[in-house]
């Protein structure tokens, strides 16, 4: 537990700004008033910065995150360094959204990025698309997810969810799978 | 991994600053008058025990003891953490002995070496696990209204692999950050602690949980913080081993 | 804050202490020597066999045997007496950057092995990692940081090892420099015997200011404050390219061997995946300087020609799908481009309306890769032409 202390005091400085609370199973949930779903388990949840995440067990063992209408020019991951970070544009494909959510999650500190499977899929009425990821935390860990997303109107709209390959991503997978295929727009 | 929509990153130092005044709070909060407190839970079913005698897995202990110096730099002391880890690890197999359990060492399996040794993924994942135990249940902050009234956290089935080789029922996994200290610089021992080198200044922390390797549900866990004590002496650290296994289900 | 309980043992720790402080130089490394238990410099080994440790399972060391025997040779060759208590890590990250731990674990950065041009600069990089190991140059400056009374270095210390925590795994060991902060003194020093010991193992002394040389002409078209790691503490490229330069001059002709052979050949299996880690840097000015300084080494056009493509098509400033257009040409024409040049040559042509062309592109894409894994897509994207 070498990383404790700093990751203690990571959460306490994300919890000064965010108190999780309960998703209802039962009870369809709004994603920024952009579209709803219907959340088939109980989740926590907790918005930062306009992404809504939500997990069972915390976010480092799982969670599916909505970012809901990337606009041009933004990014998806704080960086940890001092260069620029990837940043999404309004006329990017599937296959260069799909290498900038890998860059990103590289810049971030993961390593060994891969991205498979990249293919269309719809979301909710949206033409889109879906792939999977694999990469490992700083720490080594090995982690899967799976990517849903449209981009529509110069917008983009992702739902990521990662979580340990070990008994954590495969736990909520089909409750996931389940969900965005629940997707409808508001 | 931290994930933010934003186009502009936060200067790195700053960030840590704040953490550590948050830090600083904190522990300021929990260790008032210098008192030793325990917190633990329990969770999941315990395993009928395969014979007379629970087989205790003990992974390899996690064991630091560091100085705060005057300039307030944070020196880890390679003498007094081998003191400790021999005190620690005595004391353990003392205390599991009394509980009528076996004690077990944990060994990678033969010609391995960290890197390439199989558990290392169970090891990992543990470790994630237990810091996601630490923020989420002992953090008033950070609750997570799913977990409020179940303990159920777990490493799932293939924690049965750590069972190869030894038949263990169990897996203990046991964390002791020391420090000693002269100087009262709290901001810069927080400082020091977020890099990983020690918890915080002049106090003892201490961590274990007990894992059910039928099934990988993590079934106790225990969190000590105390400033007194000292892993140095036999005593000492047979003290705070009882302490960190207070409640202790076997 | 308390005391101590055993106050015998504290004022035997701060008595030891105080011999240490007062020791004045220490004497270099021997081989295999390893510090007394009871020192500080015991604790600094025991904080970076931790270290060490969590690198080896974090999944960033790249343990190609080809690419780390050339690498441990070069170190062998340098120091052969202490080779065997060197542990040599290639930890794939971006950027040039390599650092010495005081226990022997050196770890090298895969984005300085791209920009190494053969193993003459390679050595001088390696004895100057190896020098700081047998100088024992970070307990020197723990020390020294000890007896300073200055606040903001303890301060500027401390958040630097805050850093390692927050940074993971990969930075940890290359972050040593921020922490330890080597002493511009001591990075001369290092300096004078990495040249020293590449002379006398026989490499050619002029490619070390080589080395720095290629790095200045990267670093004046680098982002602003995009100062790579490695010269957190150091003097100044300038300064050092210089002093080498003269020290190489005046050594006696003929020069030593510059072998291109072994490190072109064996870093060539993975130039493709370095570049593009280089590239997810987003620092495009320097990227273009590296690639540009590759091209005109020679190597494999193909994959060169590709990569100067993709930096245009990620950048995309105005113009830049054309000219990214016309490096994808560029590599397909020399036939050795990887097959998902179409593909990106597919995208730039789309994003300029040339959909005729952007159809071809796919359905050669698809021609050239008929497994590929994003085939579904790929023959969505023909559907909407």
């Amino acid at each position: 537990m070498r990383h404790l202390p700093a990751l203690l005091a990571l959460s306490i400085a994300l919890a000064a700004c965010s108190i999780h609370t309960l998703v209802d199973e039962n009870t369809r949930q709004s994603i920024a008033g952009r579209y709803s779903v219907d959340p088939q388990v109980a989740w926590s949840r907790v918005n930062q910065g306009g992404v809504e995440l939500w997990t069972v067990d915390g976010p480092a063992l799982e969670s599916i995150r909505f970012y809901p209408g990337l606009r041009d020019g933004e990014t998806f991951m704080t960086a940890r360094d001092r260069t620029e970070l990837p940043a999404f544009r309004a006329d990017m494909q599937a296959s260069e959204i799909m290498e900038f959510v890998v860059d990103s999650i590289a810049r971030a500190g993961a390593g060994q990025v891969q991205a498979t499977g990249l293919r269309p899929m719809n979301f909710g009425p949206l033409p889109g698309f879906r792939f999977e990821l694999s990469y490992l935390t700083d720490n080594g860990l090995e982690m899967q997810g799976l990517v849903a997303g449209a981009a529509t109107d110069g917008e983009l709209h992702l739902i990521v969810y990662s979580g340990a390959s070990l008994y954590y991503f495969p736990k909520y997978e089909d409750d996931v799978e389940r969900i965005i295929d629940s997707i409808e727009m508001l | 991994m931290e994930s933010q929509a934003t186009n502009r990153h936060r200067p790195i130092v700053r960030g840590i600053r704040a953490l550590a005044l948050t830090l600083a709070v904190t522990i300021a909060g929990t260790l008032a008058a210098g008192c030793t407190q325990t917190r633990s839970f329990v969770g999941g079913d315990l395993a009928p025990r395969s014979g007379d005698a629970a087989r205790v897995l003990l992974m390899p202990l996690d064991v630091e003891l560091a100085e705060f110096t005057a300039a307030g730099l944070v020196e880890p002391k390679a003498a007094w953490t081998s003191v400790a880890e021999a005190n620690v690890d005595r004391s353990l197999a003392a205390l599991l002995h009394e509980r009528g359990a076996d004690l077990v060492r944990y060994r990678s399996p033969d010609g391995t070496g960290p890197a390439e040794d199989p558990h290392a993924q169970l090891i990992e994942l543990h470790e994630t696990v237990g810091l996601s135990i630490l923020m989420h249940q002992y953090n008033s902050l950070l609750l997570l209204p799913t977990k409020e009234d179940n303990f159920d956290w777990s490493l799932g089935v293939e924690a049965a692999r750590l069972r190869s080789g030894c038949d263990c029922d169990y897996a203990l996994f046991v964390y002791f950050r020391d420090s000693f200290s002269s100087d009262g610089r709290v901001a810069m021992i927080v400082l020091g602690a977020l890099g990983g080198t020690a918890v915080t200044g002049g106090i003892q922390v201490g961590f274990a949980s007990l894992v059910d390797l039928r099934d990988g549900d993590i079934v106790w866990f225990n969190r000590l913080t105390s400033q007194t004590g000292d892993l140095r002496q036999p005593d000492g650290a047979r003290h705070a081993a009882e302490l960190l296994l207070s409640e202790f289900p076997l | 804050m308390r005391t101590p309980r055993n106050v015998v043992a504290s004022a035997l720790a701060s008595l030891l202490w105080t011999a240490c402080a007062a020791g004045g130089p220490v004497a270099d490394l021997s081989p295999g020597q390893r510090p007394a238990l009871d020192t500080d410099e015991a604790g600094l080994w025991m904080q970076m066999d931790r270290i060490e440790a969590d690198l080896r399972t974090s999944g960033r060391v790249v343990r190609d045997p080809a690419l780390n025997a050339h690498v441990r040779d070069i170190v062998c060759r340098l120091a052969p007496e202490h080779c065997r208590f060197v542990r040599v890590y290639v930890v794939q990250a971006a950027d040039f950057n390599a650092s010495m731990a005081p226990n022997g674990a050196m770890s090298v950065w895969t984005g300085l092995l791209l920009r190494v041009e053969n193993d003459a600069q390679l050595a001088y990089l390696l004895g100057h990692e190896l020098a700081h190991y047998l100088r024992r140059h970070s307990v020197q400056r723990w020390r020294a940081m000890h007896a300073s009374t200055d606040a903001a270095t303890a301060f500027s210390m401390v958040t630097a090892v805050a850093g390692v925590g927050l940074v993971g795994v990969a930075a940890q060991l290359a972050t040593l420099d921020g922490i330890f902060a080597f002493s511009r003194d001591q990075e001369r020093e290092a300096d004078l015997i990495g040249f020293e010991m590449m002379v006398d193992a026989g490499y050619d002394p002029r490619q070390a200011a080589a080395v720095w040389r290629a790095l200045i002409a990267e670093l004046e078209v680098a982002e602003e404050g995009a100062q790579p790691i490695f010269f957190a503490s150091h003097p100044a490229a300038e300064e050092r390219l210089e002093a080498l330069a003269a020290r190489a001059d005046a050594m006696p002709a003929p020069q030593g061997r510059a072998s291109h052979d072994r490190h072109d050949a064996v870093t060539e299996p993975y130039r493709a995946a370095w570049l593009r880690d280089e590239l997810r840097q987003r620092d495009f000015a320097r990227a273009q300087v590296l690639l540009r300084r590759l091209i005109d080494r020679g190597g494999d056009l193909g994959d060169l020609y590709y990569f100067e493509g993709e930096l245009y098509r990620l950048r995309g400033d105005e113009g830049d799908d054309a000219k990214a257009a016309d490096a994808y040409e560029a590599a397909l024409e020399t036939g050795t481009a990887p097959p998902e040049t179409y593909r990106s040559l597919g995208l730039v042509y789309w994003s300029v309306g040339r959909l005729d062309d952007a159809r071809l592109a796919f359905e050669d894409y698809l021609r050239a890769r008929p497994d590929a894994d994003d085939r579904l897509m790929v023959e969505a994207y023909l559907q909407q032409f």
